[in-house]
């Protein structure tokens, strides 16, 4: 009979039989051929190193068509404007939207997290005043988290509102705000009481039209060149008594369901797919190299995995559950994947003296640069692998 | 119906396939009371159809056990049976009642598919596989390998038990089994690693509350969680035939991912793990032996990518599910 030692020794460990086989329904398939169709007309004649930019690619327009052709906020309710489909339909959408570059960030952030935000917590009020303009393509979102002072240590947000008669008097600043200077509103975690040192109790979300009196934009320009965050000011901007979203105090908690949503989605392994892909059609096209076989082999089925293990994810939401922590860790996974394309490929294109087709160099720096973001965005590296510490029961 | 088949072969794994019983079966090969137990339960002909007096399970079924004799580390060749049974069965071919059997994938040059042999064990055959033919074949324990296991031969004139022909690869049941050996074992080695840093303190604490303790077995679990994945990938299928696609991308992954475990277990788990009498090296010694077996991470990954060289265009996404779609239960 085994002992006590190998008892322990035969214990289950959490999350990591989370991602096993699950399968895209045939319904959700048959939305494929359509988008597909769209965005081979919509990007026909687009260049690769723009489409490298996708969730980085701001465009209003397309978000307005896609609006069009009910493709915002498909998982919402028809009440309100959205699919009513589930996350399998979403999962085919985002990925055929990002493996084809498509320039989705007027609507990212709306239609990932503030609409499914409203949906949770917003008053009924607040859902029928904005989902149907999210799912239309009508209005922009950003999210207001960082502080200057505040990074991955959010509970320590200065930015402060404090309780006027009806309304509510807003001061401080965000920064690293994406496309808050093309935004109509942004939703925002700052602190309704107490100070810094009561962490994350005393903190409240709400939702604030950009063009109110006392609030100042200023973009940043970030090391492509290109500026998709910004700095946002508020000194003294008066909010009305229904800009607050769910409960004071409760903010802590809806944030982190808000990156739960965040953080689930296929975006977090295709961020690098047009390099990918731009370089294999070279490869195909060039005499079979072993090495460069090898290389972009690995990358797929990583790729494969990832994806199978997304699905697995998506399943998750379809029924109702909210998988924190298996989301950190396919985002984490999912990040490394999205940064090693462009490292193998920098070494495969530089292992040859030859001239390189000017398109490919030119999506490979831009890849090489930006990919330092990814795993910044939406939860950093450190912040990620102490939460799947979590789900493994260490903290 | 993964899950009832599941609970009654992990109980019968831990009760009769502990580490002594790993360890003794790696001096010879022998461990029969576990053989004889896991005959009895008639798992063997778990992918045998029920008309030919089988359980008459599909590949996707047996996913979790495959993968629970590489948490085991079982030192007889259970899922390579299971799949050699099917296979003779299925050909007519005289089932041999008790053996232990080896899937034996001959390249085109006539040799073993894979730089180390399968690990010998008691009275054990090989289905040698070339090109179509199939021939079952009594093997011999060999010489010790590096890995410290006795590796399996068998000889080019031996007389054949069986012979018949099928198209059913045998290199991609192997490649198959041996990723979910790997995620298997993976799976032990972050409990025992989890289980190490909670029980061992430095500094005046548990090595779990160190943050960066806590990172390594965060990168860990990615890892394993991931392969596990890959296991379950390539064995969803409802037919005999794996998908090649699908066991070259698993194998592929998998190969990718277990350095990374490996290495971080031993740093978790210090000077400890090294040594013989640690059961984290039995575990980690074996994965590093399946790393090399019937692939290694670049021989499948050139696999994988010749699917951008085949017709039908589209981005690596659209390549990636028209390869998995043949021969799997996504249909």
């Amino acid at each position: 009979m085994p002992d006590a030692a190998h008892n322990a020794e035969t214990m289950t460990v959490p999350l990591i039989h989370s991602f096993s086989s699950a399968k895209l329904p045939q319904a959700a398939e048959t939305l494929r051929g359509e988008i597909r169709d769209f965005l081979a007309e919509r990007l026909d004649g687009v260049s690769p190193r723009t489409r490298a930019k996708t969730w980085s690619g701001f465009d209003p327009d397309f978000s307005r068509s896609l609006g069009a052709r009910g493709w915002l906020g498909l998982t919402l309710p028809r009440e309100y404007g959205g699919g009513g489909a589930d996350a399998f339909s979403r999962f085919v959408l985002m990925e055929e939207l990002l493996a084809a570059g498509a320039p989705v960030a007027a609507h990212w952030i709306g239609d990932r997290q503030s609409a499914p935000l409203l949906m949770r917590y917003g008053t009924e009020e607040q859902r029928r005043f904005y989902l149907p303009r999210i799912c239309a393509g009508e209005i922009v979102f950003c999210i207001g988290m960082s502080e200057p002072n505040s990074g991955s240590d959010l509970a320590s947000i200065r930015t402060r509102a404090t309780q006027d008669g009806d309304s509510w008097r807003l001061n401080g600043s965000k920064i690293w705000t994406t496309f808050g200077h093309k935004s109509d509103y942004m939703i925002a975690l700052v602190r309704t009481s107490g100070s810094p040192d009561d962490r994350q109790a005393g903190l409240s979300q709400f939702i604030i039209d950009l063009t109110l009196p006392g609030i100042s934009v200023r973009p940043i320009v970030d090391l492509c060149g290109d500026a998709h965050f910004s700095e946002v000011f508020f000194e003294d901007v008066r909010l009305p008594a229904d800009a607050l979203v769910g409960e004071e105090g409760q903010g802590w908690a809806q944030v982190n369901a808000e990156l739960a949503f965040e953080r689930s989605g296929p975006e977090r392994i295709y961020s690098s797919m047009v390099l990918l892909d731009l370089w294999a059609s070279h490869l195909a096209n060039s005499p079979e190299n072993p090495c460069h076989q090898e290389r972009l082999g690995k990358l797929l089925a990583r790729l494969a995995i990832a994806r199978e293990m997304s699905i697995a994810l998506a399943a998750k939401l379809a029924n109702g559950e909210s998988p924190v922590n298996e989301a950190a860790l396919l985002k984490d996974l999912g990040t490394e994947l999205e940064q090693a394309i462009p490292v193998e490929i920098a070494d495969a294109v530089g292992s040859d003296p030859a001239p390189v087709d000017p398109e490919l160099l030119g999506t490979l720096a831009y890849l090489m640069q930006i990919s330092a973001s990814f795993s910044l965005r939406g939860g950093t590296r450190e912040i990620l692998r102490g939460m799947i510490a979590r789900g493994l029961g260490l903290r | 119906m993964d899950d009832e088949l599941l609970g009654p072969f992990a109980r019968l794994l831990t009760d009769l396939s502990p580490p002594a019983t790993v360890r003794g079966a790696e001096k010879d090969g022998s461990a029969p009371e576990l053989w004889a137990a896991i005959g009895d339960s008639g798992f063997l002909d778990a992918l045998v159809p029920e008309d030919s007096g089988g359980v008459g399970l599909l590949p996707q079924n047996i996913a979790s056990l495959v993968i629970a004799c590489g948490e085991h580390l079982v030192p007889v060749p259970v899922a390579e049976t299971i799949v050699a049974r099917a296979l003779l069965a299925r050909h007519g071919a005289d089932v041999p009642a008790d053996a232990p059997i080896l899937l034996w994938p001959l390249s085109e040059d006539g040799k073993l598919s894979s730089p180390v042999a399968p690990v010998f064990s008691d009275g054990c055959l090989a289905l040698v596989q070339s090109g179509n033919g199939m021939t079952l074949v009594e093997a011999a324990q060999g010489e010790r390998d590096g890995f410290g296991l006795p590796a399996a031969l068998i000889s080019a004139d031996a007389p054949p038990l069986a012979a018949f022909e099928s198209d059913i690869d045998l290199l991609t049941w192997a490649a198959a089994i041996t990723s979910a050996h790997m995620a298997g074992a993976m799976n032990r080695v972050l409990a025992m690693s989890i289980a190490h840093a909670s029980e061992r303190n430095q500094f005046g604490r548990p090595l779990s509350k160190f943050q960066a303790i806590q990172h390594h077995l965060a990168v860990m679990a990615e890892r394993v969680a991931a392969s596990n994945a890959a296991a379950h990938f390539v064995f969803a299928s409802e037919r005999l035939a794996l998908n090649p696609w699908r066991a070259a991308a698993a194998k592929c992954m998998v190969n990718q991912a277990a350095p990374d475990c490996c290495g971080l277990a031993h740093a978790v788990h210090g000077a400890i793990g090294i040594s013989e009498e640690h059961d984290l090296q039995l575990h980690t010694r074996r994965i590093k032996r399946w790393q090399l077996s019937f692939g290694s991470e670049a021989y499948w990954a050139r696999r994988v990518a010749a699917s951008w060289r085949e017709q039908g265009g589209g981005t690596s996404i659209d390549r990636i599910r028209r390869q998995i779609r043949g021969g799997s239960a996504d249909g």
